[in-house]
């Protein structure tokens, strides 16, 4: 999945014009709360947390409660499947959108 | 002096000493003697229901003394760089040149530290978890020890005495020198694919091969309180790559999965510590190291 960091190497699903795309499975099948409660240090580059350590890429790690995340991310797929079984109920049975 | 004398003059005395006036006789000075004597006993079974310390001999000259030892904490820091002689349980002995000014036991790292001040950070368990007070409960799980010194807070070394020997702490570890931490971890289990292997040595281990393969915790591990996940690995085939991270599955190579990551492509062949920010997870889930088309040696994983 293309993802789009900024220069905090904060995750987005859009790029505003001044981010930098990357190309990365370990989104894949995410919701866009998910991408962008991440942050991605690409290979090469180092980012530095509020304590003073600093982290060499590529490293990916949540920026905000991974549990929050990860709520958004169960609501997505639950929302998904609701809509697959709503598709396939259609195909079976003749019903309508 | 005749012996009749003498025995009214020890009477008299005994008499003085039990506050008993007047003419008593024998057998009601022995009666009081007797309900002196349960009165001590009685006095010394409260004194260890309380937590306080009981001497060696249960008289009344040691009374006063066992008395004082109820109130009070059950527990001692001791500074310095040599453990200290003649330690009582939960005697907690921290390895510092730095003299303890004050000292904390929280979650959170207390604002304003002084120099020297030491701060215990405490989780939901512990290997060295102690009851602080004689009396009544208040139990504390410290994690580590460390220490303002110089602006800067250090890890430093403790030691709790318990059970008539010195215990170290615990500090996070998961694997270190063959120790697979099973109590936390539940054992460390590979899963592997194309050849690739994970041999669980008695000091490390050793991972090889062309294929792919993870070496992963049976149990999920609680996050919480850490703010990085490290490994210590040293490389000598530098293949495609390594990864350490967090999955919320145990059984699997599969991306969909992971939580977090950090992973070195075509690592150097040297030692590495690889470092992976964990502030932002506060649960438990599978610690996870895997490897595509590399060689080398895990010696340690653990987190801080």
């Amino acid at each position: 999945m293309k993802i789009y960091i900024d220069i905090e190497f904060k995750c987005h699903t859009t790029d505003d014009g001044t981010m930098t795309a990357v190309e990365h499975p370990f989104f894949d099948g995410k919701c866009d709360a998910y991408v962008e409660g991440y942050r991605f240090i690409p290979a090469g580059e180092s980012w530095t947390r509020s304590d003073g350590e600093v982290f060499q890429g590529e490293m990916i790690a949540p920026w905000k409660p991974y549990a929050e995340l990860d709520a958004a991310q169960r609501e997505y797929e639950r929302a998904r499947l609701a809509d697959a079984e709503k598709a396939l109920a259609i195909l079976l049975g003749g019903d309508t959108l | 002096m005749s012996v009749n004398t003498k025995m009214t003059a020890i009477a008299d005395k005994v008499r003085t000493l039990l506050g008993v006036s007047g003419k008593m006789g024998l057998d009601a000075m022995a009666a009081n003697l007797q309900t002196a004597c349960t009165e001590v006993s009685n006095a010394y079974t409260a004194i260890s229901e309380k937590g306080g310390t009981l001497p060696g001999s249960l008289n009344i000259v040691n009374l006063p003394t066992a008395i004082d030892s109820i109130s009070g904490l059950n527990f001692e820091v001791v500074g310095g760089t040599s453990a200290p002689a003649n330690p009582v349980a939960n005697t907690i002995w921290v390895n510092t040149s730095t003299a303890i000014t004050s000292y904390y036991f929280s979650s959170t790292q207390p604002e304003n530290m002084a120099n020297g001040a030491v701060w215990f950070p405490t989780r939901d368990n512990s290997s060295v978890a102690f009851n602080a007070l004689k009396e009544n409960c208040i139990q504390v799980y410290p994690s580590k020890a460390t220490q303002m010194v110089n602006g800067e807070l250090v890890d430093v070394e403790a030691k709790t005495y318990l059970n008539g020997a010195w215990a170290d702490w615990y500090r996070g570890e998961l694997y270190d020198n063959g120790n697979q931490y099973e109590s936390i971890t539940g054992g460390w289990t590979a899963y592997t694919q194309n050849g690739t292997t994970y041999t669980l040595g008695a000091n490390s281990i050793q991972f090889s091969g062309g294929g792919s393969g993870t070496i992963y915790t049976n149990q999920m591990v609680d996050m919480s309180g850490y703010t990085t996940l490290y490994a210590e690995v040293t490389v000598t085939n530098t293949g495609e790559n390594v990864t350490l991270g967090l999955s919320s599955r145990n059984n699997t190579i599969n991306a969909d999965y992971r939580v977090v990551e950090k992973s070195i492509t075509k690592p150097s062949t040297q030692k590495h510590t690889i470092a992976v920010d964990i502030s932002n997870i506060n649960e438990s889930h599978y610690v996870h190291f895997n490897c595509w088309k590399s060689g080398g040696t895990i010696h340690k994983i653990w987190r801080e």
